[in-house]
């Protein structure tokens, strides 16, 4: 039972209520950003920099111009916010561009820097070993590999050393945790083909990681 | 070690399985394929630990707060100021039309008691109108924003006053 309430001293008020203001909801501050409004704009970058900073640093492998990347993607957004109708998700949309200009550098950078995919064959003409089959027949023993910081980093190089294509879907679903039809809408492409990069993809991962897990 | 090898074509089916992404029907076949073929079992099995620990994998976080440096483009980007622009004439007009209204409810008060009538309320003092219109429209002022990395998003959002 529940004790009785204290009695008012007559004469004097009872506190006042300190009313919590809601949260802001996310269209509010679209439209708010849309007139260009610098702290709205604010609000939506905190709130979306932390994934988004995720995605083109596991996108990049890491490079030392994921910032700038990153800069360039809110950047993009926010010139282009007054555009956005709303047809998707902010969320989705915002990945659209960060995963837009994360595949053109990677494109560009590939181009300055020609790399090897994992089926680039090794061991000679006669040889069936692939690049894949390689990396995966020098990782390391589950003894070698001790600490889950260990196991972590080579995660991330066997992430790295997907193609963009793979690494993006990978991305997304996994490390993002996207539905298939966000990374669908995400990357353009129809709800098969993510299916089938994803489960190629972490089959590539797998084998890059051999024993380790 | 000898190691099965799982169907290709399966491999597909396997890691949507894993996802919980298939319909039931396409479950069932999952399940009958995954009874009849042990590399396909082990295939599932091994690509369990891949997915859990993508998953937990740590996020990076960034060497600075990149949001001074982008607000500072951000002001001097015209595509993003065409709507601060009207912003900023809303801004400008809205404590102009409030002072005006104040002062026409002076003048109106004052011709109200010349006549010998009061209002039942005071008419609101100019000073408090403009300390309201300060408050309002400062938030295209950087100001007050805590400039350090991942502020409280709730104070922003806290201090961030609706229009009326």
């Amino acid at each position: 039972m529940s004790p009785a309430p204290a009695p008012v001293a007559a004469g004097s008020s009872p506190p006042p209520v300190r009313r919590e203001r809601a949260p802001e909801t996310e269209q509010s501050l679209i439209q708010r950003a849309q007139h260009g409004d610098m702290k709205a704009a604010e609000v939506l970058f905190r709130r979306y920099h932390p994934p988004i900073f995720q995605l083109v640093h596991r996108m990049l492998r890491g490079a030392a111009e994921t910032e700038d990347l990153v800069q360039e993607v809110f950047l993009k957004a926010f010139r282009a916010i007054a555009g956005f109708k709303g047809n998707s998700s902010f969320k989705t949309w915002l990945y659209q561009i960060a995963t837009n200009t994360c595949l053109n550098y990677l494109a560009k950078a590939e181009r300055r820097y020609q790399h090897d995919s994992l089926e680039t064959p090794v061991g000679g003409e006669d040889s069936d070993m692939t690049l894949g089959d390689r990396l995966a027949s020098t990782s390391a023993t589950p003894e070698e590999a001790a600490s889950a910081s260990e196991v972590y980093q080579r995660v991330e190089e066997a992430v790295g050393k997907l193609s963009p294509d793979f690494r993006s879907v990978l991305v997304l679903r996994d490390i993002q945790d996207l539905s298939y039809e966000e990374v669908a809408e995400t990357l353009g492409i129809n709800l098969g083909t993510v299916k089938s990069r994803l489960a190629r993809a972490r089959k590539q991962v797998q084998q890059l990681l051999g024993d380790l897990l | 070690m000898f190691e099965q090898q799982g169907c290709p074509e399966w491999l597909e089916a396997i890691s949507a399985y894993l996802d919980g992404a298939l319909s039931v029907e396409e479950e069932q076949r999952v399940h009958t394929h995954l009874r009849a073929c042990p590399g396909c079992a082990e295939q599932l099995i091994d690509l369990v630990p891949v997915v859990q620990t993508l998953r937990a994998l740590p996020p990076p976080t960034p060497a600075r707060d990149p949001w001074p440096d982008l607000a500072r483009a951000l002001r001097n980007d015209t595509a993003f100021r065409t709507g601060a622009d009207q912003a900023a004439w809303t801004a400008w007009s809205r404590p102009a039309l409030g002072a005006a209204a104040a002062v026409a409810a002076v003048v109106m008060g004052g011709a109200l008691t010349l006549h010998g009538y009061r209002s039942a309320e005071p008419p609101v003092p100019v000073a408090d109108l403009d300390t309201y219109w300060h408050q309002h429209d400062a938030y295209d002022q950087d100001q007050g924003i805590p400039t350090r990395y991942a502020p409280d998003l709730g104070a922003i959002e806290a201090s961030y006053e609706l229009d009326d």
